[in-house]
């Protein structure tokens, strides 16, 4: 006798699937900027000043293009602690494997990821109060490639892929720039418009309730959601000149919505077992529970079942304000110190509103995909220097320490953002007549977050149990051209 | 030359750590041989119910039992199946002879639940995957693990000799013959003796262990009361071991059947069909412990218990311990009647507690079952568990739960369970040694 197969139903699945964004965001722009720890608000002397703080963008001296590439390898590994469980009257925990590679520490694909930024500004000899200038940069490249599970029934139709979790964002924003300097050059006002394209990928597992039992009790489905799409918003700043030595930057950004487009894809890991289907068909009695066995069995040869839906979505970039100061502590030596307060609260949910068919087992009627977020807004604090040891040749290190705004109960191994980020740079330049070359070499430590299984969860969770631990290593080499 | 030896040592810094890591190597696991065997059994001739004396079994040997697969000693198989992984693979021979290798290896029989066929575990359970996996990783020893068909006509045969009664064949000539089978027999005797004779199978007792699912998990437990010297190592799963408890089932039988007492004719029309799976089960024990023999007078006027068999087109019927009032079990008046003392004559409750527990003691034992279970079985295994205690018999209980949306319930995670009594058996065989 085996136990009745009810209904299944995606959309009860998907609700609750992980968390989407920030996780992806990369330390800044400009290799000088980030070698000073991304203190660089109230310095903001270079081309990335369109990024910090764009009033700095007055303080350029030439006509310039600049080219930067950044090489980021993110090294995260997570050992997973996941499975459906119970705890009965006499305090008798008891675990059942539901597919994930838990008790030893998983890698990722460990690609690196390249992110290009380039620029041109323009300073009129008849007007070197004003700068005008286009910047395309990109502060989001990142994403993961995980072997995560393996469905526990065997008897499964085809072979489960080695990738079943994954995540990618990449935001190119296209930035026009403009900045004027006022009394004499003491304070400077800028600011800029961001035109952003955004492609997304985003995979994980799902498993779906048959009532079948163990190890049939659940079905795997790989849910795919794929789109792209364009965002509008802004930034401003203001520098200002306290004294001959020391300078304060204020700037700020809008928050930017993502409209995207594309497809949220399925692909069902049906039960290949005649004999069990025959067992489930002869205890339905009624038309409805035939049609979830036969979902449950269902399948192509030698593959998944795969269903596509059209989808739209939002996807909400936060708005962030930051306080810098510029120190010259002497000829040689500039200090730099940023705050910066990074609204991700903003980031609560993703709704994906599908269109188009739906799987078998599915209410049609029901098109919203509800990813639930909650982040939290964070507050950055960097340090940096340069000193000056010659003309050409300058030297450079800085800090910052960045919270992770992903709560507990949201998180996920698809973002980088382990935990508190501990930047440490050490970078230089050199300036060449009209071509100068930057390079800064960065290490992040994140603080390990250990998430406890502790819900003795049913057949959905928010988050991933397990401990998280993290590294990642960049490399940031500039070109700059004056004329 | 400064600049650059900075320059040079940033670089060199730059790429350390970044070498591609390699996910933890998934453990090989070796495939075992699993294919059907078929035995044709002496002790389930001449039955009254047109039960196939041929049994299908299912026969796992581990990876390392055969050099080769099945293949090399196909021509000594005849009515039997190999199973090759996708389908059955038929030859024409009657016995297997399968003594390929030096090595003899413990033996597990495992007996499914009612309902169930030889391929119980190996189709709905996986068993030859969870098989291989646990050997190839080192969590249990190789072992022969032999899952025989013990279904019958009402759906289960309860392990047990269906008694003998009185019929008459198709000629009119009188007949005495076992009710349902001699099922009891067929797993003692005849399968004993078939592994015996074809594989490499240590036959020492310690090196046999004897388990189940439900009705499996009685046959084992009972079984092994009855056959101490035979089976060395006992588990049972979700079994029903204390027969008192069958009384919290009878509200549902009467619902299936639309039976309130005391409505005579809806009592004698109680009948087991698909439909009513407590009342099929409830008539396959008594298949198994109390036909009703109509040719024998002091039977046949008695019939307070008496429920005939139209569902499976015999002319026979079977008694079952209750009457028109409701009243169970303990509760009739046992002074007209002997069905209640049958049943608890095959009741591994009370035979542990009149005289059997001798049989169990120094034996592994191992119980289970889930604290939602659908037929209350946990309240049984914990009322034979308390009285294993009593007899200072050594063993483990437990029960286990579900988790939310899944409760443990009768069927629900036997797999798992599985791996649990595999390990337990694992270990006593290596605790023989």
């Amino acid at each position: 006798m085996i136990k009745k197969a009810f209904l299944v139903c995606f959309l009860s699945l998907m609700i609750t699937t992980a968390a989407y964004g920030g996780g992806l965001a990369l330390s800044g722009v400009g290799s000088k900027a980030i070698g000073m720890g991304g203190a660089f608000r109230g310095l903001a002397d270079n081309w990335s000043a369109a990024y910090w703080n764009p009033a700095g963008l007055t303080q350029l001296s030439e006509s310039e293009f600049n080219l930067m590439a950044i090489a980021i390898n993110p090294m995260p590994e997570y050992n997973p602690d996941i499975w459906y469980g119970g705890i009965n009257d006499n305090d008798v925990v008891t675990k059942y494997d539901v597919g994930y590679r838990n008790g030893e520490f998983r890698y990722p694909d460990d690609k690196t990821h390249l992110a290009p930024n380039l620029s041109g500004f323009y300073k009129s000899p008849s007007r070197e109060d004003v700068t005008l200038g286009i910047a395309v940069f990109v502060p989001y490249a990142l994403g993961s490639e995980w072997d995560l599970f393996d469905p526990v029934y065997e008897d499964i139709v085809g072979a489960y892929p080695e990738i079943d979790h994954k995540s990618f964002l990449q935001v190119v924003d296209i930035h026009p720039s403009v900045a004027k300097s006022f009394m004499e050059d003491q304070l400077s006002i800028g600011a800029g418009i961001s035109i952003m394209k955004g492609n997304a990928e985003f995979q994980k597992t799902e498993l779906t309730a048959t009532g079948l039992p163990y190890p049939h009790d659940n079905v795997a489905a790989d849910v795919f959601i794929k789109g792209d799409g364009w965002g509008y918003g802004a930034n401003f700043g203001i520098l200002y000149k306290l004294t001959d030595n020391l300078q304060i930057g204020i700037s700020g950004k809008t928050p930017t919505t993502l409209k995207i487009d594309g497809d949220v894809d399925i692909a069902l890991y049906a039960i290949d077992n005649d004999y069990l289907q025959y067992e489930a068909l002869g205890e339905c009695d009624n038309q409805a529970d035939s049609a979830a066995v036969d979902f449950i069995f269902s399948s192509v040869e030698d593959g998944p079942r795969t269903w596509s839906r059209e989808a739209t979505a939002e996807l909400k970039l936060p708005a962030d304000i930051g306080l810098g100061f510029a120190y010259n502590a002497s000829e040689k030596l500039t200090l730099t110190m940023d705050f910066t307060y990074t609204l991700w609260s903003g980031l609560d949910s993703i709704i994906i509103d599908m269109d188009g068919t739906a799987p078998p087992a599915h209410d049609p009627t029901d098109t919203l995909l509800v990813i639930r977020t909650k982040w939290e807004d964070i507050f950055r604090f960097s340090i940096g220097g340069q000193y000056q040891v010659s003309d050409p040749f300058a030297l450079r290190f800085g800090f910052y320490l960045d919270p992770s705004p992903i709560p507990d109960e949201t998180f996920s191994p698809l973002f980088l953002d382990v935990g508190t980020k501990y930047s440490g740079n050490l970078g230089a330049s050199i300036k060449l007549k009209e071509w100068e070359i930057g390079y800064n070499f960065e290490y992040i430590h994140f603080a390990e977050r250990n998430l406890p299984y502790d819900g003795y969860v049913g057949s959905t969770f928010d988050n991933y149990p397990g401990i998280f631990k993290a590294y990642l290593i960049a490399n940031h080499l500039s070109i700059t051209y004056r004329f | 030359m400064k600049k650059y030896a900075i320059f040079a040592l940033i670089l060199i810094t730059a790429f350390w750590g970044c070498s591609k890591r390699d996910n933890p190597v998934e453990p090989e696991i070796s495939s075992g041989n699993l294919f059907t065997g078929f035995v044709n059994s002496p002790s389930l001739e001449d039955n009254l119910s047109d039960t196939p004396a041929g049994r299908y079994i299912y026969i796992y040997e581990p990876d390392g039992y055969s050099v080769s697969n099945i293949d090399s000693f196909e021509y000594y198989i005849d009515d039997s199946v190999y199973y090759d992984g996708s389908e059955d693979i038929h030859f024409d021979t009657t016995l297997i002879i399968h003594h390929v290798t030096d090595t003899d290896y413990p033996v597990l029989y495992l007996l499914h639940g009612y309902g169930g066929y030889y391929n119980y575990y190996a189709d709905l359970f996986l068993l030859k995957d969870i098989l291989d996996e646990m050997i190839s990783s080192g969590e249990i020893e190789p072992m022969i693990v032999v899952t025989p068909d013990c279904s019958n006509a009402f759906g289960g045969s309860f392990y047990t000799n269906s008694p003998n009664i009185n019929s008459l064949d198709t000629l009119g000539n009188p007949i005495n013959f076992s009710f349902g089978g001699k099922f009891e027999d067929f797993i003692v005797n005849d399968l004993l003796e078939y592994m015996r004779l074809n594989f490499n199978v240590d036959t020492t007792v310690a090196k046999t262990g004897i388990s189940g699912h439900s009705m499996g998990g009685y046959g084992a437990i009972k079984l092994t009361m009855q056959y101490p010297e035979l089976f060395g190592s006992v588990s049972s799963m979700s079994a029903p071991l204390v027969f008192s408890g069958l009384e919290g089932l009878l509200p549902f039988v009467f619902l299936e059947n639309n039976f309130i007492p005391p409505d005579t004719a809806a009592f004698y029309a109680i009948e087991a069909s698909p439909s009513k799976p407590l009342t099929s089960m409830m008539f396959a024990m008594g298949a198994a412990f109390t036909p009703h023999d109509q040719l024998d007078t002091l039977d046949t006027a008695d019939t307070t218990y008496f429920h005939r068999l139209r569902e499976v087109r015999l002319r026979e019927g079977i008694d079952l311990p209750f009457n028109i009032a409701g009243e169970f079990g303990g509760d009739l008046d046992t002074s007209t009647t002997s069905v209640w003392q049958n049943w608890l004559a095959n009741d591994p409750y009370t035979i542990l507690t009149t005289g059997g527990a001798q049989a169990l003691a120094g034996k592994p034992i191992y119980l289970d079952c889930g604290d939602s279970d659908d037929l209350y079985l946990h309240l049984q295994n914990q009322g034979f568990s308390q009285a294993l205690t009593a007899s200072s018999i050594d063993h483990t209980y437990i029960e286990y739960s579900g988790y939310e949306g899944e409760p443990a319930n009768h069927s629900a995670f036997i797999a798992e369970r599985l791996r649990e009594v595999l390990k337990f058996h694992s270990d006593a065989f290596s605790g023989a040694e």
